[in-house]
């Protein structure tokens, strides 16, 4: 399905089949790279880090956004007046990522320096890998010892046993609790995704076990938060900046934000999220 | 090639009516070349991303033959091709860096590499075979150094095809080898001679004099698309139909290069939506 013309969009903005209220807050640190709202608190509520074997969360997972799947067509979202504020300090610009969480594990130890067991379990959203990436997500902050790792995985063809480049992880940066770490890609399709993780090897101890773990996840979009003084306000309708880029939400999709920002604080995304079907 | 007829059409292409097949490719760049820090960018000195680790790969540095780089080659950013006869179109994007700059979407054409900074006579690379924008207008000569070339300072040319079919034109010499014209994945774009707005072919680079080291570097032919300015960490920046749509032709090997404007060694990050028509 599609949306026939520009009035169909108007209604489908203003008359969205669901609005969720978003307030999450969870913390956020300098340096280079991604943080996870998954354990923030507020609204939805805070996830949990995973345990055990790897599983496939859902949009009823406690930290998930929790939409309702379509009941006809396709679920598209769409994002207006998203706002992100910082308690502390002030920042130039934030990128939000709108993901779709497709498998997790934790329970990983930032001291071993063999690998690791991930074994994800089999996508149910995306199953040809396409698009798929796999983050490094940080439960409880590793040690201060910086060091890389790799993943041995199957790519997007189903070609197992694909080593990874190696990404920094550990140390100042790398290495406290929400930090997520995207996980470069080599493989044989050039890139285009993951089907299955098998294992993430350290090359060295961090110093700390902590607890680390590896999400599959799928990018939906992007969102540019610009400054607005103290409160950052975008203007993420559609019909601006980003092209009428509506994704299709996958049923039960596991949604959640991931942020990139400049400054160690606690951030605040707010926001009404509507999704309509088309 | 036809324009979308309004915003009733674009709505409904990017909604996947009429075969719009939207598409939505999200990519990032670590600050890494084969599995290290990446070199340290200097101020107001290209750097390619082409080598850059991230997702979608990497690209391996040019081989010493000319290659015609495709929308599947390792490195591009790996987007589908139209199909039914339809156009590619970008309908919008957002680009980052973790520190001010200048970053360009271009379309690799053409790369010959293995050639050597010690080598003062023209060092044949006959990229003559390109297979879009053969007209060459828009086209542009690089050279990317894949591996850290002499620290004697010399200058380089090449000898081209312009976008008339005129051969034997010859670019301005440019300053090649010495610190910051020297390191690995610096990017130095050839200048055209007067007049000329376009290149159809590459047929050899010319190094005056030797810098000292062989290293390695390659000639590009690239085709600019798109700029984005990104002037600080977490600042992106956005595009749109509403800045105007690129087409991007079928089998276009989509890549980066970065303009700095500090030394800090950034990281990388965007997404591009597009639409067929």
């Amino acid at each position: 399905m599609a949306l026939a013309d520009l009035a169909a969009y108007f209604t489908a903005r203003d008359f969205p089949q669901q609005i969720i209220e978003v307030a999450k807050l969870f913390s956020v640190v300098a340096g280079t790279g991604w943080c996870s709202s998954w354990l923030g608190t507020g609204f939805p509520a805070a996830g949990t880090a995973p345990s055990g074997s790897s599983t496939v969360p859902t949009r009823t997972t406690t930290g998930a956004l929790g939409q309702l799947d379509a009941s006809a067509g396709e679920l598209r979202a769409m994002c207006r007046t998203v706002t992100v504020s910082a308690n502390t300090g002030g920042q130039a610009g934030l990128i939000l990522m709108l993901i779709d969480r497709l498998v997790h594990k934790g329970g990983l130890d930032g001291t071993l320096n063999t690998a690791q067991t991930v074994s994800t379990a089999a996508l149910t959203r995306y199953t040809d890998g396409v698009g798929v990436r796999a983050g490094i997500e940080i439960y409880s902050s590793i040690g201060a010892t910086g060091t890389t790792a790799t993943i041995d995985y199957t790519d997007s063809t189903g070609t197992a046993s694909q080593t990874s480049p190696a990404i920094v992880v550990g140390g100042t940066g790398f290495n406290v609790t929400n930090r997520f770490l995207p996980i470069s890609l080599g493989g044989t399709d050039g890139g285009k995704g993951i089907k299955a993780v098998n294992t993430v090897t350290l090359a060295a101890s961090t110093a700390t076990a902590g607890n680390f773990g590896i999400t599959l996840y799928k990018p939906l979009m992007k969102i540019a938060v610009q400054s607005g003084g103290g409160l950052f306000a975008p203007n993420a309708d559609p019909i601006g900046t980003r092209g009428f880029l509506m994704p299709v939400i996958s049923t039960s999709a596991c949604l959640q934000w991931l942020l990139f920002g400049a400054g160690t604080v606690t951030e605040q995304i707010c926001g009404a999220f509507r999704f309509f079907e088309d | 090639m036809t324009a979308f007829a309004d915003l009733h059409e674009v709505v409904n292409r990017s909604t996947g009516g009429n075969n719009g097949n939207p598409q939505y490719v999200e990519w990032f760049k670590q600050s890494r070349v084969s599995g290290a820090a990446a070199a340290t960018p200097i101020a107001g000195q290209r750097i390619s991303l082409w080598e850059y680790e991230g997702a979608p790969s990497h690209g391996a540095a040019p081989a010493g033959s000319a290659v015609y780089p495709t929308n599947t080659t390792q490195g591009c950013l790996q987007q589908t091709d139209p199909g039914g006869g339809r156009q590619l179109w970008l309908q919008a994007a957002l680009a980052s860096a973790s520190s001010g700059g200048t970053l360009k979407l271009y379309d690799r054409l053409a790369q010959f590499g293995g050639l050597s900074g010690t080598t003062t006579t023209a060092q044949t690379v006959n990229l003559n075979a390109i297979t879009r924008y053969t007209n060459g207008s828009g086209n542009r000569i690089y050279v990317e150094i894949n591996t850290q070339i002499g620290a004697t300072g010399t200058t380089i040319t090449a000898s081209y095809t312009n976008q008339a079919g005129t051969s034997g034109q010859t670019t301005t010499a440019v300053t090649f080898g010495a610190t910051n014209n020297r390191e690995a994945q610096r990017l130095i774009e050839l200048t055209l001679a007067a007049g000329d707005t376009g290149v159809q072919a590459v047929a050899s680079v010319t190094v005056l004099a030797t810098t000292g080291t062989a290293g390695a570097f390659s000639v590009i032919i690239a085709h600019p698309l798109e700029t984005f300015g990104v002037p600080a960490i977490a600042v992106p920046d956005s595009k749109s139909y509403l800045d105007g749509y690129k087409e991007i032709v079928a089998g276009s090997c989509l890549a980066w290069w970065f303009l700095p404007t500090g030394t800090t060694a950034p990281i990388f990050d965007g997404d591009l939506f597009m639409v067929e028509r």
